[in-house]
């Protein structure tokens, strides 16, 4: 465990660092280019129905996953070390899992396989099936790296603020604002009722009926007191003005630029495009 | 003490209407899009999410072989309607992917989740039950969330099937994926294997999903149900006075 000083001497460092200096927006923009860019060259092999090759030269296809691993891992060090552990962590939770399922799944069962390497009674690892595991995983490890840079680099507050002063239609940019700020207060209401249903004898373990009867009393209050003080926010914030569908205007606005204007927007043309071109090149 | 309204108390949302109307600048012309995303759908939406991501955590606890990841989906589509619930749906996964990068991949299964809802709360399918004497006179109503719970779940498994199959080779890292192994082992290629899975696992979890979030309207207050797009179809017609008392 780090002590303050250390935490408040890395938090410093981060400040403003590399891609954590950057707008929210720009960051996501980057993390949806380096996904988009992973999928389209991503290798396959072995089951004729996941994302073909199509015209992509086969001596690059296989980099291209690990050129956008790389890439997002540049730029989570590049926001210093605290955004290196959060992006570390956050990456391989969500891929860890998937990783071991697919070389579970299809090191063991893969009917296409031809090279048995390994027989187990009516399972069989196949080469086809493991370099099946293996393509997918290296596509899905840099799409989850990608993805998590938004959460790693950007502070709650930035994105909060950022989503607040978008230009989403129908106020959604404050929904999903007010949605960040809530996730602790529904945790703690959360866990203040289940406290208080064990308190009263409920038990959420045993049989699956005795679990299933146990799923209400723990959702069922957490959600109407949620949707109860929603609406009495709702009626507060409306009476005060609040317009939806306006992007707000913040005193302190976050730092932003022309050139990460440019930047975004030539972004998310190119992933479109790609998508565009993967498809025609696919299907013709 | 309380700060909330007593039921004698007149209600807030035409206020806050009132003023939200007089602040939108004349200049602007106010599209349906935003008259129908207001202050209290917006707050729903908001609430959804955190539902879809808190919910799915309390539903972890108990181990039952459900995600309980769209209850707040569900609720939306219940409550605002189908395109509420496809434009909340879309966002929660958009938002929760903060956390876990799974997630976006996954919108286009909770805009039907949540369109497909609220159609069914359209057609009748989800009766908020209000005071005893209704829950009485109600009883056999609860067919109408298990045939939309199921339906969902298959409309959710049909989408689900290509996303599943193109962007994770058929796995989600879950208890799931043993079914997935076992269409396998009959010889089935990835797609229907991938399918089957889906069929069987989908609808019912969503069946449970559809119980809670019928659950969950049930013990709302009438006031807070009839505030929203659907809540008088929910409480048993468009004139269905919020303040009646359900047993009278």
């Amino acid at each position: 465990m780090t002590s303050p000083a250390a935490d408040n001497a890395d938090n410093a460092d981060n400040a403003d660092r590399g891609a954590a200096a950057w707008h929210p927006a720009t960051v996501a923009a980057a993390a949806v280019g380096l996904a988009v860019f992973a999928f389209l060259l991503a290798p396959t092999s072995g089951v004729r129905t996941a994302a073909p090759l199509a015209s992509v030269p086969r001596v690059l296809a296989p980099l291209a996953p690990l050129a956008a691993f790389a890439a997002a891992a540049a730029l989570a060090a590049s926001g210093g070390r605290p955004a290196l552990r959060r992006w570390l962590f956050w990456t391989a939770a969500s891929w860890l899992p998937i990783a071991i399922s697919l070389v579970l799944v299809h090191g063991l069962v893969f009917p296409e396989g031809r090279m048995i390497l390994v027989r187990l009674g009516p399972l069989a690892v196949t080469a086809e099936g493991l370099a099946f595991a293996a393509a997918t995983a290296a596509r899905w490890l840099a799409a989850s790296g990608a993805i998590a840079l938004v959460g790693a680099l950007c502070r709650p507050a930035a994105i909060v603020q950022a989503l607040e002063a978008s230009s989403l239609p129908g106020g959604l940019g404050h929904a999903a604002a007010g949605a960040v700020l809530l996730v602790p207060t529904a945790r703690h209401a959360a866990s203040d009722i289940r406290a208080a249903q064990r308190a009263r004898g409920l038990v959420v373990d045993g049989s699956l009926v005795r679990r299933a009867a146990s799923l209400a009393p723990l959702v069922v209050p957490l959600a109407v007191q949620l949707i109860v003080d929603g609406q009495d926010r709702a009626a507060a914030v409306a009476a005060r003005g609040f317009a939806p569908g306006r992007p707000m205007r913040h005193a302190w606005p976050l730092p932003d630029s022309p050139s990460q204007r440019r930047l975004r927007r030539a972004i998310l043309a190119a992933a479109v495009l790609g998508i565009v071109l993967r498809l025609v090149a696919t299907w013709s | 003490m309380s700060d909330r309204p007593s039921p004698s108390d007149p209600p807030l949302t035409s206020d806050a209407q009132a003023a939200n109307d007089a602040s939108w600048p004349l200049d602007e012309p106010r599209s349906a899009f935003n008259g129908l995303f207001d202050s209290k759908v917006l707050a729903l939406i908001a609430v959804a999410i955190v539902l879809n991501f808190v919910g799915g955590e309390v539903v972890k606890l108990t181990r039952l072989p459900v995600y309980g990841d769209s209850i707040g989906t569900m609720l939306l589509g219940i409550l605002g309607g189908p395109l509420v619930g496809a434009v909340g749906g879309a966002a929660s996964n958009l938002v929760l992917g903060l956390r876990d990068p799974n997630m976006p991949f996954f919108a286009p299964v909770s805009i039907v989740i949540g369109a497909a809802a609220g159609w069914f709360a359209r057609w009748g399918f989800f009766p908020a039950w209000q005071g005893d004497a209704a829950r009485r006179a109600r009883g056999w109503s609860i067919a109408g969330p298990v045939l939309a719970g199921l339906a969902t779940g298959l409309l959710a498994a049909i989408v689900a099937t290509p996303i599943a199959t193109v962007v994770f080779g058929g796995v989600t890292g879950g208890p799931t994926d043993v079914l997935v192994a076992a269409f396998r082992t009959f010889g089935l290629d990835l797609w229907h294997s991938v399918l089957g899975q889906s069929v069987v696992s989908d609808p019912i979890d969503k069946l449970a999903t559809a119980l809670l979030a019928f659950a969950i309207v049930s013990a709302l207050p009438r006031r807070t149900v009839a505030a929203f797009p659907l809540g008088p179809r929910l409480l048993g017609g468009a004139d269905a006075d919020p303040d009646a008392d359900p047993d009278a």
